[in-house]
């Protein structure tokens, strides 16, 4: 097995690809690839999509896995404008698609530190990032982590979900979601997994909206108590009937905070508000990393390396065979470092309130 | 309008891909802001010895073009100025009757540890652009390119394919004709020429629901652009590309 890395930049800059279509369409190229490669697209720069991207290629050459990634240097940091970024101008009702290859051969997917920046633009379609397995089964896992979510407003009377992890075997981790406005009367979720075998781990989602009458729900899962559903905060949803999460039954369900009472699983934070918790909700200057003293520090479950998910195959989330770690933080920080485990996809570091007043301080 | 496409066929299952399966287009004005925006990238100007970015004009006009407000910070407090409507307001540690609140010492080092950062120093006040646009004024953006720098927008209206792609894809691009005129294809017929086929129950049906026949089109050299060890460009200037309809079309 080799691993094959291409890069994918803007037209002109001097990479691989020009789009991450392209480096998608020759995911079957023979001679590019062999049975057994592990193929990643490196992404920088800002790609403007018009058209979803399907990545179900790769199977017929017999690819383990694919990985639309980014280089550390041009990786985000947790706001919006800093990395690598897609926006979006389609007619399409998915933004990106992966699906592990259905019939053919199996061909684990991840996607990780990208910016999806919906740019306040109204798009149709029901859902707009879709995960899928065809079926379960030991290390058939579908990984979307690390990325930056945001600005998105969903078509009018359309339901709403944004991140949707459709079947077995997916994990959603360390992701940052926010600004997500809808009007409807059928539902509105942030990032969801319903058919069991999920799991949701260290994600941060916020201001979730909806001023139709339809249910809306920052994180939703089903009522498989196959789900994981640790580590998690979602604050701020709102709507005539809204919830920061839905009903969890998952069977390692843990450690989550609302700021209504929905929190689900042992060990949860409630009744926490944005305003407490993050270093910025100002429109504009957007930044859910942990301030000092957000109820979250400390307060997570360590789902490190010594922990494994009982979703189906007991998948060890802090593998790095699928990409980033769970234990990596938003900024790519190991949580392993810490005393203890936050919850979110921030691990809150007391240095990063370090400024001038502070080092004038030291220095005397 | 440039397309790429596939000149072979992977598997005899449609839903990976087909010989002359499109593989993205890109219109003229697509063309124009990836141009626009690799020009005016951050990353391409420098971080100064005071660790803030490199204030650049061209850099700057690019980001009041392109962002909704400018922030300053001023002591604990940052003052956000819409750009379009000259509107400002005060943010701080307490939240306002929106529960708006930001933390601005912890915001602005968080951004100046980040080698992509976009804070300056203007007037002696760490400064940054955030907020989503709408409606951007894409000629305008290129007016201030023009004013400060040597690029011109004339010559940025191809899509620059990398090599790998111009050997193992086809390239071809097209023009309207309405009216009894050539045109310029617009965004949203451009759009309408890409993505894949599902059916009305969203299953999908092929991986591409447009494709380039370019085995009958004269203007493509088969054997060429199904050579992948050379590159292959059959781009044509003017009114000798080819018309839309005679380069594109619905793959069932």
């Amino acid at each position: 097995m080799a691993t094959v890395t291409k890069t994918i930049k803007p037209s002109g800059e001097g990479g691989d690809y020009t789009s991450p279509a392209s480096w998608v369409g020759d995911l079957d190229d023979a001679s590019i690839y062999s049975s057994g490669d592990l193929a990643i697209g490196l992404v920088a720069g800002s790609h403007e999509l018009t058209e979803e991207l399907l990545i179900n290629t790769g199977g017929t050459i017999g690819l383990t896995q694919t990985r639309l990634t980014v280089a550390e240097s041009d990786r985000h940091d947790g706001t919006a404008g800093n990395g690598a970024r897609f926006t979006f101008n389609m007619a399409g009702t998915k933004v990106l698609t992966m699906d592990d290859g259905s019939s053919m051969n199996h061909v684990q997917r991840t996607c990780e530190w990208v910016e999806f920046d919906w740019e306040e633009t109204e798009h149709s379609g029901d859902e707009w990032i879709y995960i899928t397995n065809s079926a379960e089964g030991t290390g058939r896992l579908s990984n979307f982590s690390h990325n930056l979510l945001h600005s998105l407003v969903a078509q009018a009377t359309r339901a709403c979900r944004v991140v949707w992890a459709h079947s077995y075997m997916c994990a959603i981790h360390n992701n940052i979601l926010y600004d997500v406005t809808s009007d409807n009367s059928v539902f509105t979720r942030g990032l969801c997994g319903p058919h069991g075998f999920q799991f949701l781990g260290c994600n941060t989602t916020y201001n979730v909206r909806n001023s139709g009458t339809g249910p809306v729900y920052g994180q939703w899962t089903g009522t498989s108590i196959f789900d994981n559903v640790i580590n998690n905060i979602s604050v701020g949803s709102s709507g005539t009937t809204s919830a920061d999460f839905s009903t969890s039954l998952g069977n390692q369900t843990s450690n989550n905070l609302s700021s209504d009472t929905s929190a689900p699983g042992t060990s949860g934070v409630t009744g926490a508000s944005a305003s407490d918790l993050f270093v910025s909700t100002m429109v504009g200057s957007e930044d859910l990393h942990l301030k000092a003293g957000a109820a979250a520090i400390g307060a997570g479950c360590d789902i490190g390396t010594s922990f494994t998910s009982t979703i189906h195959g007991g998948v060890t989330v802090a593998s790095s065979a699928y990409g980033t770690a769970i234990n990596y933080d938003i900024d790519n920080y190991d949580r392993e470092d810490a005393e203890k485990w936050d919850i979110g996809a921030d691990q809150f570091v007391a240095s990063a309130t370090t400024n001038a007043s502070f080092l004038l301080f030291l220095d005397s | 309008m440039d397309i790429l496409f596939r000149t072979n066929t992977v598997s005899s299952s449609p839903l990976t891909g087909s010989d002359g399966d499109v593989v993205c287009v890109m219109s003229c004005e697509h063309t124009e802001r990836t141009n626009a925006r690799n020009i005016c990238d951050h990353h391409g100007f420098a971080i100064l010895e005071n660790g803030y970015r490199d204030p650049d004009p061209l850099l700057i006009s690019f980001l009041l073009e392109t962002n909704r407000y400018r922030m300053q910070r001023q002591g604990d407090r940052v003052e956000r100025t819409e750009i379009a409507t000259g509107v400002v307001d005060w943010f701080g540690s307490t939240p306002n009757d929106a529960g708006e609140v930001i933390d601005v010492a912890q915001y602005v080092s968080r951004r100046l540890r980040h080698v992509g950062h976009r804070v300056f120093l203007e007037s002696g006040r760490e400064t940054w652009y955030g907020g989503t646009r709408k409606n951007i004024d894409w000629l305008a953006v290129w007016s201030n390119i023009e004013t400060h720098s040597d690029y011109r927008r004339a010559n940025f209206q191809n899509w620059a394919f990398s090599s790998l792609e111009a050997r193992h894809f086809g390239i071809v691009n097209c023009r309207g004709f309405r009216h009894g005129e050539s045109c310029e294809i617009s965004n949203g017929t451009c759009i309408e020429h890409c993505g894949p086929l599902y059916n009305d129950d969203r299953e999908l049906v092929r991986r591409a629901r447009w494709m380039v026949p370019y085995w009958d089109i004269a203007s493509i050299d088969t054997e060429q652009t199904r050579d992948k060890n050379h590159e292959y460009d059959a781009r044509q200037v003017g009114d000798e590309r080819e018309i839309l309809d005679d380069v594109i079309m619905e793959a069932i």
